[in-house]
């Protein structure tokens, strides 16, 4: 009996929600694969038994690694064909998005239309939840699929969180100094070599500079690289961070591997073999800020000899004090380097191998380019803002990518690589474009290029909190060879809030009719929380 | 060829039809049902089959998605004309991949199809065949200048729409070809079911987040996201460090260990683990 184990993951939370069901699978002795949804590429592939979790991401849409599968389980032509599938279904997701669990909803009426059988109710997991999407998940499902799986295969399923399983990889140390042959013959150092991940280009930074005035909250940051990568405008830069080197410094005395920081390992297992230094470990490849699920404290468990601190982690762990442990960890955004500090006794029996199992792998983050390759050529321009706030903790909570670019200095590199997002479709019709805050990113850049050609016209509602303080924009859009109607909403400058939708009414006769005499198209990029509804309420005001 | 294939598929579709529905129209000779039903009956043998007048119908009001076929206006000599109302009724009454037979006169047959495509029917096909016994009580003028057409309810219920096909497709009344030689009766396009179709007024409601049971007292606190960038982490920040300056006394002597082990009022909340006794300045992480 085996159970498929399918995930459909953006920022890695649904992939960790997998990873922790296949853990007690494991425990309770039953057989599992674990794999994105795109590994499926015909129905056939679908087994008997499978666990779908799927997350939501952006505006109600799937996650990347589901997109082939959405497209094949969607099509048109499918009937009936799924009636020897059992399944059960995990949505993750956000209610403070109008599009909450979309996917998991859609995807679940689906497989009940192609005629799945499912295992158990589904659960539609919440952010918002006072524990978290692991606490919805717990409450209300976990150990109801497991006993409705095990009557279904006619066996008790217990699975065992304190059970300790293997390691995902086995580690082979090599000692650094001398040249090392790998199977293939060939003779080769490995010291020092920089490697650049497949797909990614090594790229400069030439400056950084804050756009936002420094008696502001926010701190925002125009940053500029050098390169010959080609991209227009609407594309994304695709970027690797590292981790902040205090961490990597605080985990590595947790860990007592000081005097191992230069040296370099293989991990390998059945499908996959990594090399690399134990300083590029936990600073290139492993998320060690990441704020640990539940299943980071289960896995503690496994090396817990000290009594206080086990006693501590089981208490964590028990059903009813999901409270607790979110209040201490989540809730704050606790990272795992930092749990680890607490629990210094079980931190120090962790065996290195172990450390795959305990963090994720880094995921690259993704800013739209503010720049346009017509009008800097050989640059990409980025307009980030710095994510960094306080909780209970002393030490900030700093958002991984921007504030490893707030760290830049010229002359480093970094890792990056294009990839298309925005449509943006350069021809004469106007452009209407609403772009509250960093969300302008992309328009900036275009809006400068098509002023090329001053037939163009364009229409730009930008919103952000104060004129003096953070209008980020207006330095480089508002000269006279640009061709732009610039209206901006300055949330704060007065006593009433206003914001683009509140100027999109103001402005409404313009907008209509540039869009019904013009034929202009309307572009929005920000946040997709409430921002699209409010702006469709505004542009349906509007037209009405 | 093509016909020969149809022919095939219709017995298939009759064999293996549970429920089928018969409307009659005002013009149908009474005398002429029972024997339909009998000769229908030996093609479909597992089939119940019903009979209803076509202005009854609408009133009926059967179950949603309780027949398997659909004749129209088969057992009277004149063809029953359609109209949308009457077409989205079978289209409800059908389940899903269900067909829906009758006969239409050759000069209204576009028109035919655009109401058929409308209200959901999918695989519209003329049947080039004058001797089916479906058609039998029809006056020959009629069967001259018509065909029977089979069409099919797409393989899910209510909330599925169709894209309008293009005015000039549907007016040449093309016969469209199968693909290879599939079992399902279906284009085999690359098309994608509408996904918003899915849903339904229930599955557009957010949850009620003070409805969570989180099992404690905890009260629904405003939680900043993740990637607070809106200023609500900054608030929550000085609400946290307002409480925090208030407690100044401990009352669990375990100071020393890390936040895991302190008590809520504790005074080194917030700060890392130290030895016992000792202070350690807080390491600060660059503030650039």
């Amino acid at each position: 009996m085996l159970l498929n184990i399918l995930f459909g993951s953006q920022t890695g939370t649904a992939e960790d929600v997998s990873e922790r069901f296949a853990c007690m699978a494991r425990s309770a002795g039953v057989q599992c694969r674990v794999q994105p949804l795109d590994s499926i590429t015909s129905i056939d592939d679908l087994g008997t038994y499978n666990l779908f979790i799927v997350s939501t991401t952006g505006d109600g849409e799937e996650p990347e690694n589901m997109r082939q599968f959405w497209r094949l389980i969607m099509r048109r032509s499918l009937s009936v064909v799924l009636s020897h599938v059992h399944y059960a279904l995990i949505g993750l997701g956000d209610s403070t998005y109008p599009k909450f669990n979309f996917v998991g909803k859609k995807l679940s009426k689906r497989l009940e239309q192609l005629g799945a059988q499912a295992i158990c109710e589904k659960v539609l997991a919440d952010e918002q939840h006072p524990h978290g999407t692991d606490g919805c998940i717990d409450q209300t499902f976990t150990s109801i699929f497991w006993k409705a799986l095990g009557d279904l295969i006619g066996q008790e399923l217990q699975p065992r969180i304190d059970q300790r399983l293997p390691s995902k990889y086995q580690i082979q140390w090599i000692d650094s100094d001398e040249p090392h042959i790998p199977s293939n013959g060939t003779m080769q150092t490995l010291k020092n070599i920089p490697k650049i991940p497949p797909g990614y280009s090594s790229v400069p930074l030439i400056s950084n500079t804050r756009v936002t005035s420094e008696d502001h909250w926010q701190d925002v940051r125009l940053l500029e690289f050098e390169t010959d990568l080609s991209y227009k405008c609407g594309d994304v830069a695709v970027i690797l961070p590292q981790c902040p080197i205090a961490s990597v410094h605080l985990l590595v005395s947790i860990f007592h591997l000081e005097d191992k920081l230069d040296h370099r390992f293989i991990a390998s297992n059945e499908t996959s073999s990594l090399s690399m230094t134990v300083l590029e470990l936990f600073r290139d490849y492993l998320h060690i800020t990441r704020v640990p699920s539940r299943s980071f404290f289960e896995k503690l468990v496994w090396f817990a000899d000290d009594e206080l601190e086990r006693e501590r982690l089981l208490e964590f762990l028990q059903a009813g004090n999901m409270d607790d442990l979110y209040t201490y960890c989540h809730r704050p955004r606790r990272t795992s380097v930092e749990v680890l500090q607490d629990f210094p006794q079980t931190a120090s029996r962790i065996p290195f191998e172990y450390v795959f199992d305990l963090f994720p792998h880094i995921r690259p983050r993704s800013f739209s380019i503010a720049s346009s390759p017509k009008i800097h050529p050989n640059r990409i321009q980025l307009l980030v803002a710095i994510v960094r706030y306080k909780t209970i903790i002393a030490l900030y909570r700093e958002g991984l990518c921007s504030n490893y670019l707030c760290r830049l200095q010229s002359g480093e590199r970094i890792f990056m690589r294009i990839a298309t997002s925005f449509n943006l479709i350069d021809d004469d019709r106007p452009a209407i474009m609403i772009g509250p805050g960093t969300g302008v990113a992309p328009f900036r850049g275009w809006i400068l290029e098509r002023s090329l050609n001053q037939d163009k016209l364009n229409m730009l509602f930008f919103g952000c909190r104060y004129r003096k303080k953070d209008a980020y924009v207006e330095n480089d859009l508002l000269k006279d060879s640009i061709n732009l109607i610039y209206i901006p909403a300055y949330s704060r400058d007065q006593d009433e809030k206003i914001y683009v939708q509140h100027k999109i009414i103001e402005y409404g006769h313009l907008v209509w009719e540039w869009i019904s005499h013009k034929h202009a198209r309307v572009y929005l990029a920000g946040s997709a929380k409430q921002v699209p509804e409010q702006i469709s309420d505004a542009l349906k005001t509007v037209f009405i | 060829f093509f016909t020969k294939i149809i022919l095939e598929i219709m017995d298939e579709i009759f064999a293996r039809a549970k429920s089928i529905l018969v409307i009659w129209a005002d013009d149908t000779d009474p005398e002429n049902l029972p024997a339909f039903q009998e000769i229908l009956q030996t093609k479909a043998k597992q089939a119940h089959i019903a009979f209803e007048n076509v202005q009854m119908l609408l009133d009926s009001r059967r179950a949603t998605s309780s027949f398997d076929v659909i004749l129209l206006g088969l057992v009277s000599k004149r063809d029953t004309p359609t109209n949308v109302d009457l077409l989205n009724e079978f289209f409800r009454l059908l389940r899903p991949n269900g067909y829906f037979i009758t006969h239409i006169e050759h000069a209204k047959q576009s028109q035919a199809i655009d109401h058929f495509k409308m209200c959901g029917f999918t695989s519209c096909n003329p049947l080039d065949s004058n001797s089916s016994f479906l058609i039998e009580n029809k006056d020959d003028d009629v069967k001259k200048l018509g065909s029977l057409w089979l069409c099919q309810k797409p393989s899910f219920d209510i909330g599925y729409s169709v894209p309008l096909r293009n005015r000039a497709d549907s007016k040449t009344g093309q016969v469209l070809p199968t693909a290879e030689t599939k079992k399902t009766w279906t284009m085999d396009d690359d098309d994608l079911i509408d996904t918003d179709g899915l849903l339904d007024e229930n599955d557009r409601k957010k949850p009620d987040v003070k409805s969570y049971d989180c099992g404690t007292s905890s009260t629904g606190v405003r939680k900043a996201c993740k990637n607070c960038t809106c200023g609500l982490a900054q608030e929550l920040e000085q609400e946290e460090h307002a409480a925090a300056k208030q407690s100044v006394k401990s009352s669990c002597g375990s100071c020393y260990l890390g936040d895991a082990f302190r008590c809520a009022g504790c005074p080194a909340r917030g700060l890392p683990p130290f030895k016992p006794g000792e202070r350690v300045a807080l390491p600060t992480m660059s503030d650039v």
